[in-house]
């Protein structure tokens, strides 16, 4: 029989991938263990940074620049089907979208180091589909940009492009405070809008 | 007299008994967990069996040396949080691990496996907790730890973090590695 090289590490991505989704199904593992409580702290960024830009695509493989929602306030959330906090805090990033969105939040969440299939899968077992853009970062370049150190890190980035805010580690984005919070960076979006000069 | 000691007592006693390692063991995969909320530091170390490594590992489509590689570490889900009202500090490169026979042990931090990885193609590098990190209040990070141990072996868990300038210390006595269940 013909010895194929490769026959041993698919025949494991296979049972990887088989296994993996189980366990991400039943959350077997670190599930059963209490998880800390998702906070609602975001962190001041003094002074705030300028955000570096970036272009990723979306699941439709439609491209997201950045810069092209400077004016806007942005929420960027880096995170992976396996992050178990980043998959408790997705709904509530959801939420506060829908909660938002009509006032001019963004949110892009930005997936590290999966494929379409993969995290399109994973969309499939939530409660409530995001109706944010999920963006794919595969190479892990855009993380590295902002200096994301683990996942899931969330940074609020302001009309001028800087940002403002960041959590690392899982929260509950649609408790009051962080959405006083966002409303606040939100009106100041209002009134720089409206100190702006006419063209 | 009397009931200043026991008011001191009774101060003192909440703060001993909240510094106490919790050990818990699910009552049905068995699975152990230990954990300590100790002078604003959390830290939760989650036994985690070779099967589910590989399969961590392998699904996502990693070189075939790194999986088993990694498939041969005992391995813990880790939780680190910042419960202080201040920034909090922690390098895994000051934590260590003393086995029965009295020797102690560096751990592999996430640098080190980041640059054993690359030789190997990979640029995977977010599973693990990484080496360093500056809390700000609130904050938190979850990734894996590994000790170079077989299933199933002892050892004690030494780590220690920092708030403002105090540095703090505690052991988790009797940790196991995870078997397959």
């Amino acid at each position: 029989m013909e010895h194929n090289p490769n026959a041993k590490q698919i025949f494991l991505s296979t049972i990887g991938l088989v296994l993996s989704s189980w366990l991400i199904c039943t959350q077997a593992v670190w599930a059963e263990i209490p998880a800390p409580t998702l906070g609602h702290r975001l962190n001041p960024v003094t002074p705030p940074i300028m955000a570096p830009d970036f272009e990723l695509q979306d699941m439709d493989e439609k491209t997201h620049r950045l810069s092209n929602y400077r004016g806007q306030v942005v929420m960027l959330n880096f995170w992976a089907t396996w992050c178990p906090p980043c998959r408790r805090e997705m709904p509530s990033m959801e939420a506060v979208y829908q909660r938002l969105r009509e006032q001019g939040l963004v949110v892009l969440a930005i997936n590290e180091w999966e494929s379409n299939d993969h995290v399109f899968a994973f969309m499939g077992q939530l409660s409530v589909f995001p109706s944010f853009p999920i963006l794919f970062d595969q190479q892990g370049t855009v993380a590295e940009a902002f200096k994301v150190n683990g996942l899931p890190t969330t940074l609020v980035i302001n009309t001028q492009g800087q940002i403002v805010y960041r959590a690392v580690g899982g929260r509950d984005f649609d408790d009051p405070e962080v959405v006083k919070l966002l409303q606040t960076v939100l009106s100041e979006q209002d009134s720089s809008a409206h100190n702006r000069p006419k063209n | 007299m009397l009931r200043a000691s026991l008011t001191a007592v009774f101060l003192v006693l909440p703060s001993y008994l909240s510094a106490e390692t919790q050990v818990h063991r699910d009552a049905t995969s068995g699975q152990r967990a230990w954990s300590i909320e100790m002078n604003g530091f959390g830290l939760q170390l989650i036994q985690l069996n070779p099967d589910y490594v590989t399969a961590f590992y392998a699904g996502r489509g990693l070189a075939r040396e790194l999986v088993e590689e990694m498939s041969k570490q005992c391995v813990f889900g880790t939780i680190a949080r910042n419960l202080a009202d201040q920034p909090l500090t922690y390098r895994v490169a000051d934590w260590h691990y003393s086995t029965p026979d009295g020797q102690n042990h560096s751990l592999t931090t996430k640098s080190d496996w980041v640059k054993r990885w690359k030789n190997l193609g990979s640029a995977f590098k977010w599973s693990l907790l990484p080496d360093e990190q500056t809390f700000a209040v609130g904050d938190w990070s979850q990734g894996f730890t590994t000790i170079d141990l077989a299933p199933g072996a002892r050892f004690d868990f030494h780590f220690s973090w920092r708030v403002g300038e105090r540095v703090y210390e505690h052991t988790f006595e009797g940790v196991e590695c995870g078997t397959q269940p």
